[in-house]
C-alpha cells in the first residue's frame, strides 16, 4: 500500500502529490553490477515538477542511512546521522521535494534541485 | 506494498508475507501516550502459522531496529524483510533445520496479492510435517540466534495493534 502525501499551495490554490511505496524488486542499473537477488526498498515518486519545469528524479531508499541529499546529509538538519525512523525519513524527503536545495548543500555534493512548482 | 510468496514443497502450498506502508496516529509509542502526530510505519503480516495453528499477528516496523525476536538491528530494508521471512519460516517449521531458507525459496511481486494460500488449516499442516522425511522434528536447530519456537515469543513492538 502506497502512501500519498498531498501538498497544498494556498497561494496558487493547487495541490501536488508525493507517493511513497514499499516494494521488492530485482534492481538493475547501468552503473551497477548485475545482481539477481530481490531488494526491498522505498520508492518515492511524484508527478510534480520543479520550478524550472524539470521532472524530479526517481528516489529509492534502501535503508535509513540513505539520506536525501546525495545519501550523505539530511535536508532539514545539517547532519549525516541516519534517520531514526521511517517517519523521519518520509518527512525529510517530503521537505526536500517541496523546498528544493542548493548545489552541494551542507557539503553533500548534491546537485541543485528547485522548489516544487505549483503555478 | 510488496508480497513475497513462500512455497512449501511438502505441502504443495504457497504462503505469503505481505509488507505494506501505512500512516496512522499511534496510540502509544515507546510506552508513551500518543502526541497526536501521524506516524509512518511498515506492517508485516504472513499467512504462515505456528505449529499449533495460531497466527503470527501483525508486526509494526517504525525503524530498522524493529526486528524479530533474537535478531540484531538491520542495516537495510532488504535485510529486515529477509529476517522476518526467515523468522516466520523457522517458527512455522517450514524448512529443514540446517538450511538457509530466507533467500532460496522466496520470490517477490509488487502491488499485488493472491488468495492462493487461503484455506490453510493447522490440521493439514501437522499431518504433512509428520510424514515428510525432510522436515526435522527439532526444526529450531541450526538457528542459534533465534529463540525457541513458541507462540509466546512474538516480538512485542510498540504501536502494534
Amino acid at each position: 500500500m502506497a502512501i500519498n502525501i498531498n501538498i497544498y499551495s494556498n497561494a496558487n490554490s493547487s495541490s501536488k502529490t508525493i507517493s511513497f511505496d514499499f516494494v521488492g524488486d530485482i534492481l538493475a542499473a547501468s552503473d551497477s553490477p548485475i545482481d539477481t537477488t530481490v531488494d526491498y526498498y522505498f520508492k518515492v515518486t511524484t508527478g510534480a515538477r520543479q520550478d524550472n519545469n524539470a521532472a524530479y528524479p526517481l528516489k529509492l531508499v534502501r535503508g535509513l542511512d540513505e539520506l536525501v541529499l546525495n545519501k550523505q546529509k539530511q535536508r532539514i538538519v545539517n547532519t549525516a546521522n541516519a534517520y531514526s525512523s521511517i517517519k523521519e525519513m518520509i518527512i525529510d524527503y517530503t521537505w526536500d521535494f517541496i523546498n528544493g536545495h542548493s548545489a552541494n548543500l551542507y557539503g553533500s555534493s548534491c546537485t541543485l534541485q528547485f522548489p516544487m512548482k505549483f503555478s | 506494498m510488496t508480497t513475497i510468496r513462500v512455497f512449501n514443497e511438502e505441502q504443495n502450498k504457497y504462503y505469503q508475507v505481505d509488507v505494506s506502508l501505512f500512516s496512522a496516529v499511534m496510540d502509544r509509542v515507546n510506552n508513551l501516550p500518543s502526541n497526536g502526530d501521524i506516524d509512518y510505519y511498515l506492517k508485516i503480516t504472513t499467512t504462515m502459522k505456528y505449529p499449533d495453528g495460531t497466527s503470527f499477528g501483525e508486526y509494526v516496523i517504525r525503524n530498522l531496529s524493529d526486528v524479530p525476536t533474537g535478531y540484531s538491528a538491520a542495516t537495510t530494508f532488504t535485510q529486515l524483510v529477509n529476517d522476518y521471512i526467515e523468522y516466520f519460516q523457522v517458527q512455522a517449521t517450514l524448512g529443514q533445520s540446517s538450511s538457509s531458507s530466507s533467500s532460496s525459496s522466496t520470490s517477490s511481486s509488487s502491488s499485488s496479492s493472491s488468495s492462493s494460500s487461503e484455506g490453510y488449516s493447522s490440521s493439514s499442516y501437522s499431518s504433512n510435517s509428520s510424514s515428510s522425511k525432510s522436515l526435522s522434528s527439532s526444526s529450531s536447530e541450526g538457528y542459534s540466534s533465534l529463540s525457541s519456537s513458541s507462540s509466546q515469543s512474538q516480538a512485542p513492538i510498540d504501536g502494534t495493534n
